[in-house]
């Protein structure tokens, strides 16, 4: 059996409806139009289930959508080696068992918080610690990354992040990124130390990409410090009301414990999704 | 339209819909909940919605949600 080549995804589209009419009973999938943009998407075609994959720079990710388990199964031991899957679910790890008999390993949990429904009291208490801390801000080593910076950052995301587990960014979008300036850095004795790289929807919601603390809690403290302004900076001029943005939220893999502690003194909790990762064997 | 707001409701009660002018655009709904909400909605309005139809333009008013389900024959 071999993949199909497919340039559109809209066939692929076709096809998920086709199988959805035909469904009686539970669709399984975990494709949220994710590779809209590739134009060469490699298919596995089955009656009531499909799987396929793209190029996701560097890495190759695999989908899927069936009303045919067992069909899916069998599918999937088609995917090329190390072809990465994402689950993301409000149910658990068994939800994606089956993704084990087509000879996929699970490799990561990452769970996704939110500072919805923080309390107009933890917001003071926030403020409070903020205020304590105030000390620890040193401005003098935390600057916005600039595109001289660009070829260091780029080799330190990838040598810190798993990219299979982190969907990093290429070269290009770290430059829009930088030029956003959506990029911090933390430097000690001219040596980086770390970085803060975070995105802004449109609506102004801050979402924290990626982040690496090579030092201590100041350094931390420093760049959130940083990056808050620089993200109030961001939407003051693109006439973004501040009163109207959304929730910040991030993802963080549960294993984490040096993310997880900071994530929650900052009162973001977990709401409820998560994303199992899997690799082909 | 008061049943599209309680579906949007259970999928993301800690969200006010009602005053919201894009569920999309203001973060309400993610890619996620709209695959949620395709459930809710085939379910309670009889219909199947072409998966090329599951784009954020048609998630973000109970109104565009409404023309949606009427383009793919939803009882509504």
């Amino acid at each position: 059996m071999l993949p199909v080549l497919e340039h559109d995804i809209s066939v692929i589209k076709n096809t998920m409806t086709d199988i959805r009419r035909n469904c009686n009973g539970v669709i399984v999938q975990n494709y949220y139009n994710n590779c809209d943009d590739s134009n060469e998407i490699y298919v596995m075609y089955g009656e009531n289930a499909i799987a396929f994959w793209c190029d996701d720079n560097g890495v190759i990710r695999g989908y899927y959508y069936a009303s045919d388990i067992d069909e899916l199964k069998e599918l999937l031991k088609y995917l090329p080696k190390g072809t990465v899957i994402d689950v993301i679910t409000r149910g658990d790890l068994n939800t994606s068992a089956f993704l084990g008999l087509s000879g996929f390993c699970f490799l990561h949990e990452l769970q996704r918080f939110s500072s919805v429904g923080l309390s107009s009291e933890e917001s003071k208490y926030i403020s409070e610690r903020i205020k304590f801390m105030a000390d620890m801000y040193k401005v003098e080593n935390v600057c916005v990354a600039t595109e001289n910076d660009v070829d260091v950052l780029n080799d330190k995301l990838y040598e810190i992040f798993d990219k299979r587990e982190s969907h990093l960014p290429t070269r290009d979008e770290l430059v829009e990124y930088i030029q956003r300036r959506w990029v911090c850095l933390y430097y000690e004795n001219k040596e980086l130390k770390g970085f803060y790289i975070f995105k802004v929807m449109s609506n102004g919601q801050f979402y924290g990409y990626e982040i690496w603390n090579g030092t201590g809690p100041d350094g931390y403290f420093s760049m959130v410090m940083k990056a808050n302004e620089l993200h109030a900076e961001y939407c003051n001029s693109n006439k973004i009301p501040l009163d109207k943005i959304p929730p910040s939220y991030c993802w963080v893999n549960v294993k984490n414990k040096k993310a997880m502690r900071p994530i929650k003194f900052w009162g973001m909790k977990f709401d409820g999704l998560r994303d199992f990762v899997y690799e082909k064997q | 339209m008061e049943k599209i707001y309680k579906i949007l409701q259970n999928i993301r009660p800690e969200f006010d819909f009602r005053t919201s002018t894009n569920f999309i655009e203001e973060g309400l709904l993610d890619s996620f909940d709209m695959v949620s909400l395709v459930s809710e909605l085939e379910a309670e309005y009889d219909c199947i919605i072409d998966a090329l139809d599951i784009m954020p333009e048609n998630f973000g008013t109970v109104e565009s949600i409404m023309l949606v389900v009427k383009k793919n024959g939803g009882n509504i």
